[in-house]
């Protein structure tokens, strides 16, 4: 193979491999939901990947009512509930547990990747509403 | 000056002060460090300058274990020995690597860093390595590109790597050696067999043969072993007839503790902004992510080392043991350099990078492999032992049983997920472990784990004859002459690629007999 063959086939590949589905959200829906879809590693992942590992989540955890999931990803650690319709503001809060999990070690391995629970229960939270 | 020990008379007697086992980083660097000694050295080579196959022949042997290069192929039989076919990839020991460790199993060497630390500058000349800098610091500054992923430096550290052109001993050194007064370089000239004196307290002889049937005696005040880890713990064994075991194994440790560096593609990076992560490609220099002892101690892993390659551009590339897999060694060479080209000057890294190297303005990318290098384990059932079939010389041939440990796979699986870690906590993008590392009850190594080439252990340093077959000075134990260089010594096998400490632990050993001993005699 040629090497720009090589190169192009090779940056192919690796686009394959992901149609973010953060971006897609955001464009197609207008409304982007930060509470059913994690900020950073939805721009790695599809839809049908966030749905998976928010599937295998609520399967190993036993969380599977959306309510109930809403409630935990709102709630700041000192207790304060972020109102849903403030997006910027649950924005702001899920990439700050996000960040404090991930500091702290606690994360766990879904499909693969590394992320935080908070992560998981959007995923799980998409999966379940979406 | 050299000879051809096949052009000598039958039964001839060879005499020297000193006498070096082996022509590759570690004989060559000590042979250097006595030209104009005053001392006649006799440097032994089993080959010539060349490749021969009918030498080479003699290094097969029988695999078992995790999947392992052929025998006969993972090292070269001539002058020059494997550097003629390194990859020149040079990194420094930590100071933990030398330290006794409690979660790691018969860790701990008998001396520090400290004690070698003073032959690193001359081993960074030998090896051709550019400037003495191994602080990522000096690099940064030299080259502002070249930035650190803000990952949490209580964690993390970057480990500086340095490329070797790389230097090919044999072509070189050769004149230097060759022309050279004191030292008398013997090819074609395979040590078969060990005499030790009465009591079996010293060396008096050894016997080198070849394949035109001559035969002859070598005798010096000083021996030392520098044909590798499985070659050295063969020939310590084969020479049995005084010591049922072979020399130096009343304790039946020659050959055990054999190490590699376990490496494999582990994982991916992915950053929500495109990087050229110039630090972290191979140049000249390059940077992989390391770990403090602190950490490695909190969280009991082995010492290793991640690496980041681009992703969309290494995917594709089989693991090192599936394709380097040729008994000749010429033909995985050639198969290799039609995927990765010839140019002589460059290391085979290097020609990786130049295949597999975009235009300039596509540099930057969203995806890096995690490629995970770590120490292996040290494992009394990872061995060479002797084979009932014998080479066309009548030596015992060496088998290797190469095994690995849970804890060698536990320690890939956390490292990377540290990284995952580190890089979420930064907010930089996400990690994705690949699939071999999910199940953390699957304790063994995957078939594509490739090792470096580095033959490490078989004849361990130690305090104790019952824990070592050499002390802290390379002599075996019980036998007053008989010393081996080399990283058949290593204790443990750090978490980088050995060359440069084999070559200064052979400086360091070169300076012992030449101060210690000789002057005293």
């Amino acid at each position: 193979m040629k090497r720009r063959t090589f190169i192009i086939a090779a940056a192919a590949t690796a686009v394959a491999i992901t149609v973010p589905a953060v971006y897609y959200s955001r464009n197609h829906k207008k409304t982007y939901n930060p509470l059913v879809m994690p900020e950073i590693l939805g721009q790695f992942c599809d839809e049908s990947l966030i749905r998976a590992i928010g599937e295998e989540y609520s399967r190993q955890t036993g969380e599977n009512q959306a309510g109930s999931i809403k409630a935990l990803l709102l709630q700041a650690e000192n207790g304060v509930v972020v109102a849903e319709k403030d997006r910027n503001a649950v924005a702001a809060l899920l990439k700050k547990k996000t960040e404090a999990e991930f500091s702290a070690r606690s994360t766990m391995i879904m499909k693969g990747w590394i992320i935080t629970r908070t992560e998981a229960r959007q995923c799980a939270l998409f999966s379940l509403t979406a | 000056m050299h000879i051809d020990a096949r052009q000598l008379d039958n039964g001839s007697l060879i005499e020297g002060d000193i006498c070096i086992v082996g022509t590759g980083a570690a004989g060559i660097s000590i042979a250097l460090d006595w030209i104009d000694s005053g001392y006649k050295v006799i440097l032994l080579e089993g080959g010539g300058f060349d490749y021969d196959d009918q030498v080479q022949e003699l290094y097969n042997g029988k695999l078992t274990g995790q999947p392992y290069y052929p025998m006969k192929s993972s090292r070269l039989h001539y002058f020059g020995g494997s550097t003629m076919h390194w990859g020149g990839m040079c990194a420094m020991f930590d100071e933990l690597d030398f330290e006794k460790r409690d979660w790691v199993p018969h860790s701990g060497w008998p001396i520090k860093l400290q004690d070698i630390a003073a032959h690193y500058p001359k081993a960074n000349d030998i090896l051709d390595l550019g400037p003495f800098e191994w602080d990522v610091d000096y690099w940064i500054k030299k080259d502002p590109k070249m930035v650190p992923l803000p990952l949490d430096k209580n964690v993390v550290w970057n480990k500086m790597w340095h490329f070797s052109p790389p230097t090919r001993f044999g072509t070189k050194y050769k004149d230097t050696l060759v022309n050279a007064k004191n030292i008398h370089l013997y090819t074609y000239a395979n040590v078969v067999d060990i005499t030790a004196g009465e009591n079996v307290k010293n060396i008096q002889s050894v016997t080198v043969k070849n394949h035109a049937g001559r035969n002859h005696t070598v005798k010096a005040k000083y021996f030392i072993l520098a044909c590798c880890s499985i070659q050295t713990a063969r020939l310590l064994m084969a020479s049995n007839k005084q010591a049922p075991a072979g020399l130096g194994n009343d304790h039946d440790l020659v050959g055990r503790y054999f190490m590699e560096h376990p490496e494999l593609k582990t994982g991916e990076l992915w950053l929500t902004k495109t990087d050229e992560l110039k630090l972290y490609q191979i140049e000249k220099v390059r940077a992989e992510l390391a770990f403090h002892p602190h950490v490695q101690k909190e969280l009991k892993l082995l010492n290793g080392t991640v690496a980041l390659n681009p992703l969309p551009l290494v995917k594709n590339v089989k693991a090192n043991v599936q394709t380097w897999n040729e008994d000749d060694p010429r033909k995985s060479l050639k198969k290799n350099q039609d995927d990765y080209g010839t140019a002589p000057k460059r290391n085979f890294f290097q020609k990786v990078m130049d295949k597999i190297s975009p235009p300039k303005e596509e540099k930057s990318f969203q995806s890096y492999e995690l490629y995970t290098r770590i120490e292996q384990a040290p494992n009394p059932d990872s061995r060479v032992v002797l084979s009932d079939e014998k080479d066309a010389l009548g030596v015992p041939r060496a088998n290797l049983h190469w095994a690995m440990q849970p804890i060698d796979k536990y320690t890939v699986r956390k490292l990377n997920t540290l990284v995952g870690q580190l890089v979420g906590a930064a907010g930089i993008g996400r990690v994705r472990l690949y699939d071999f590392l999910l199940d953390e009850k699957d304790e063994s190594m995957p078939d594509f784990t490739s090792g470096g080439w580095h033959h490490i252990g078989t004849t361990r340093m130690s305090d104790t004859p019952q824990t070592g077959v050499v002390d802290q000075n390379c002599k075996v134990f019980g036998l007053d002459n008989l010393y081996i260089a080399g990283s058949a010594t290593f204790p443990t096998a750090g978490a980088i690629n050995p060359t440069f400490t084999v070559v200064a632990i052979s400086l360091r050993l070169s300076a012992h007999i030449k101060n210690e001993k000789m002057g005293k005699a």
